[in-house]
């Protein structure tokens, strides 16, 4: 089910910004969405589940595969979140 | 475990550029406190080995953590390979230093190594750069960064061309003097990277990430530095500087050696 766009990629950014800081974060995710073409006010999870993949990929040249995958799940757990 | 050898590693830099700023600062100290002392040169070689082998070691680890298919793996790579390259330098020059009577040549068989680890830099700034850009991360078109990339290259000219002048100028033609032209030589090129990784980098401020980076670009500053100094002051034949030179690579070495050991945990946590 699609949820709020907005509120999705602040969760997100949320999730990343211990690791990258704010700047980077937003700047990051803003990025990704551009190039998957993510601009309306709702968010699909197919759109969430290409971001989150693409975040996983970014974040795997810091923190290694293993911890960008726990990254991506706590994003996606808190996108989740938003639609309960 | 990390993190208490960090904590070590910069009350070791603290300590040590307190002390030989202090004999820059203060030339008269007491006898044994004064500039370059033997002692000194001594415990100035012992802690940049320890750096550069934690440093090595450390790097090879990371690297290993990484996945084959990572685009941080090859730079990680090259970075273990430029500190161990660097590692063999000096322990090679600390044949010298640490015996009574023979005074180190320059230059020597140490500077083959130093020498040897500029490619490793600079290949691995340049993968980092490129790793950068390849997941994604907004660090901008290449076009940008070639335009950066010279903005760097002429700044760095400027800067040091009054400093390196009086080297090239310098009477007589060795290879001490080939070598004062060529370490920062070396640098400047290896500043251009240096400072597009910076460049790249300094988003990620506030986050675990930019703790990693904020220490290995120091590193590689201070290496820049000391290495345009020494090449200056040598050339000038002004020795009383000598402990600042030593200051300024225990900073280089021990500023890379704790953002290895900072990346290292990241990928261990």
């Amino acid at each position: 089910m699609p949820v709020d766009s907005a509120r999705a990629l602040e969760t997100i950014v949320g999730t990343l910004v211990p690791h990258l800081g704010t700047t980077m974060a937003k700047a990051a995710v803003a990025a990704h969405s551009q190039r998957l073409g993510i601009d309306g006010d709702e968010i699909s999870p197919e759109q969430i589940e290409a971001l989150l993949h693409k975040i996983l990929v970014g974040m795997s040249i810091f923190v290694g595969r293993e911890k960008a995958v726990a990254i991506s799940e706590e994003a996606r757990a808190a996108v989740r979140g938003l639609g309960a | 475990m990390e993190r208490r050898v960090e904590i070590l590693f910069w009350i070791v830099i603290a300590a040590l550029v307190a002390l030989f700023t202090a004999q820059v600062a203060a030339p008269r100290l007491p006898a044994g406190l004064g500039f370059a002392s033997p002692v000194d040169v001594r415990v100035a070689c012992t802690v940049k080995l320890l750096f550069l082998l934690v440093g090595t070691v450390t790097a090879f680890r990371c690297a290993a953590r990484l996945g084959l298919d990572n685009p941080a793996r090859p730079p990680w790579i090259a970075t273990a390979l430029g500190l161990f390259s660097t590692l063999v330098g000096q322990a090679n020059l600390a044949r010298y230093q640490f015996s009574p009577r023979i005074e180190a040549p320059y230059p020597s068989l140490a500077d083959f190594f130093y020498v040897t680890a500029y490619p490793f830099f600079f290949v691995a700034l340049i993968g980092f750069v490129r790793a950068y850009a390849l997941v994604g991360y907004p660090i901008g078109s290449l076009r940008e960064r070639w335009r950066w990339a010279a903005g760097a290259t002429a700044v760095a000219i400027v800067v040091a061309l009054p400093l390196l002048l009086p080297v090239v100028r310098s009477p007589g033609l060795s290879g001490a003097k080939a070598l004062n032209v060529v370490y920062p030589a070396l640098d400047l090129i290896l500043l251009i990277p240096t400072f597009l990784l910076l460049r790249a980098s300094l988003p990620l401020r506030g986050g675990r990430v930019w703790l990693v980076w904020g220490a290995l670009l120091t590193g590689f500053v201070f290496m820049g530095v000391g290495d345009v100094l020494f090449a200056y002051f040598s050339t000038l034949g002004i020795a009383s500087v000598d402990p600042l030179l030593h200051a300024t690579y225990i900073v280089s070495y021990g500023s890379l050696a704790v953002g290895v050991l900072r990346q290292h945990a990241l990928l261990a946590s």
